[in-house]
């Protein structure tokens, strides 16, 4: 029964939690949970927080032993497993490692006849596991504390299909520019082309993204040697500033900061990997990277349109426009108050320009009138300001009931109390 | 100078006024024993709260004489124990509450009660209360700590002194319900 209670409590506040989830994801036009890799469990619409940790699947296969960090950076904070969403072969033996505090191993689901228990006791850094994954399938885990947060993670034994629109198979291979791309654990906006075959393409500087008008789109450009860049300014105020390239590649960016309209092109001879930044918008995470091409790092994704950012930025604040029950009243009572508003300032404009029209036409030039002379002149002890006498009596009144109430009543009544 | 009459009535009001604010008080302190939280719990190694005096083991513990201590850790985005298990003390007893923090800053409120302190990393928040009837009351986190903040919540459960079984830990009591 007490348990009961705890759970209606806890509820309440999941649910509030969920709800601002859904919404946003909704709002961003999150494509449904049947589409997603691992069935929407990484997004917002599965329990708990979207994972934005969560950037395809790491293909471990043909290891004996792989390595999973718990509490790795992402997620808001320390609040990621490293990688998120790994596939390794079956008999392959995971080490959970903890980097951080307060992290524990819950298996949300896993393949008929396999026997994962996880490790639900929370555990702090230097603590470590391992568990060899026989069955094969797709084994879904997250982190108690944090699974608002999207702490969550998934091990996929063998050959299994993760669903998503590419299916499994370790989707397909694009540049790995590792941490470059992150920002606050987030993957900076932008998206993502693979232009390898085009002897000409244009990154949008200043595409909307990273809370405003603060991408490079794509983000991430896969391009041939050879290929012409052409950098074209969509909003103001941004630049192009090389963090690194390739040893004997010459690529200077461009450090002046431009306005809308403006581009320049390049042409990227030396293979390689790039990455440059705008430099008023590098903390919004205004960050790109160019790899010229075939003999660059890659990762392997599963979705086709996971990774990325995929163009859009953050997630979307959304008015309850959509809910008419609460926009009628707030619309209601705003123009109520309008209107009483515009009708008491009529009257007191009416009342003043009476006034001034009934107030005796001063003729002649202004001179300071002479003091009133008083028509009944009354001794000290005769005056009795009676009303005045009874407002004041009320304020005290007013004043003791209040301090009862909020002493006596609201705090002292309202135990337990600290007592020492 | 001339004070009306009047005037000297509603000065003398206020001071009684004043007086009488300041004896609730007094009353409040000297009577029913209401204290204020102070850094009586002192200090720890915030990165090392696990190896500190009491919180090696968090829970609830005889703190003999009939006292109970409960030693509480909140973190990212639980409070141990709390959380995932209740904390069960006994009605009717003394028992004193030492929260602190392994991460960042926590608030720690019962909620409902006048109950409540910061959690700060590095200093222990003590402070001890008496239970005066059984229940179930809820803890919530109320200073900002991160983003699953909303989520951060826990349960005290309050059973008859009698029904206590004593002050080993909350964990080892749980299901004995």
């Amino acid at each position: 029964m007490k348990r009961g209670d705890t759970a209606t409590t806890m509820t309440r506040r999941t649910l509030l939690g969920a709800g601002g989830a859904a919404a946003l994801a909704g709002g961003a036009g999150v494509a449904s949970a049947q589409s997603e890799p691992y069935g929407g469990w990484f997004t917002g619409d599965a329990r708990g927080g979207e994972t934005a940790s969560f950037d395809g699947t790491v293909d471990r296969t043909g290891e004996s032993e792989v390595t999973v960090d718990v509490g790795a950076p992402g997620n808001g904070g320390t609040f990621a497993y490293a990688p998120t969403a790994v596939r390794v072969d079956p008999g392959t033996t995971v080490r959970f490692t903890w980097s951080t505090d307060n992290h524990n191993v819950v298996v949300e689901s896993q393949p008929d006849g396999a026997g994962w228990e996880g490790h639900e006791p929370v555990e702090n850094t230097g603590f470590e596991f391992t568990h060899t994954f026989e069955t094969e399938g797709v084994y879904t885990y997250f982190c108690q504390p944090h699974l608002s947060v999207g702490m969550k993670g998934a091990v996929v034994v063998g050959d299994a299909d993760v669903g998503g629109s590419s299916g499994g198979g370790g989707g397909t291979a694009r540049p790995d520019f590792g941490d470059w791309l992150v920002q606050d654990g987030e993957p900076v906006a932008g998206g993502y082309t693979d232009a390898r075959g085009q002897s000409e393409v244009t990154v949008d500087v200043g595409a909307p993204g990273n809370g405003g008008t603060y991408a490079f789109a794509p983000a991430n450009l896969w391009i041939d040697p050879g290929t012409t860049v052409r950098f074209t300014w969509s909003s103001d105020n941004h630049n192009a500033v090389v963090e690194s390239q390739p040893d004997d590649a010459g690529w200077e960016g461009h450090e002046p900061v431009e306005n809308t309209g403006f581009e320049f092109t390049h042409t990227f001879e030396t293979g390689g990997m790039y990455e440059y930044y705008c430099q008023p918008h590098l903390s919004l995470g205004m960050k790109a990277g160019i790899a010229v091409g075939d003999d660059v790092p890659t990762r392997q994704v599963g979705g086709a349109d996971g990774g990325d950012g995929g163009g859009g930025g953050g997630p979307t604040f959304q008015l309850p426009s959509n809910d008419i029950a609460v926009m009628l009243p707030g619309l209601v009572f705003g123009l109520g108050g309008l209107l009483g508003a515009a009708i008491l300032a009529g009257e007191l404009y009416n009342d003043r320009k009476q006034a001034l029209e009934d107030a005796p036409a001063i003729e002649g030039p202004a001179t300071e009138a002479p003091a009133a002379i008083p028509t009944v002149e009354i001794g000290h002890d005769e005056y009795d300001p009676v009303g005045t006498a009874i407002l004041i009596a009320g304020f005290f009144l007013v004043l003791v009931f209040m301090w009862i109430f909020v002493y006596f009543v609201e705090f002292l009544g309202n135990g337990p109390t600290i007592v020492g | 100078m001339e004070i009306h009459r009047f005037e000297k009535r509603w000065f003398v009001i206020s001071l009684v006024l004043i007086i009488a604010f300041i004896s609730t008080i007094v009353y409040g302190a000297a009577g029913v024993g209401v204290e204020m939280i102070d850094d009586d719990g002192g200090q720890i190694d915030p990165s090392n709260v696990r190896n500190a005096q009491g919180f090696s083991d968090p829970g609830v513990h005889s703190a003999g004489d009939g006292e109970y201590d409960v030693y509480v850790i909140a973190y990212q985005f639980a409070f141990e124990p709390g959380s995932n298990e209740p904390i069960r003390v006994p009605a009717d007893t003394r028992i004193t509450f030492h929260v602190t923090s392994s991460d960042t800053v926590h608030g720690f409120s019962v909620v409902g009660t006048n109950l409540n302190t910061m959690v700060i990393p590095g200093q222990v928040s003590e402070f001890t209360t008496v239970f005066d009837e059984a229940g179930t009351y809820g803890i919530v986190c109320h200073e900002y700590c991160g983003a699953g903040h909303h989520t951060m919540a826990g349960t005290i459960e309050v059973v008859p002194a009698d029904e206590f079984d004593g002050g080993s830990n909350a964990t080892d009591t749980e299901g004995s319900n």
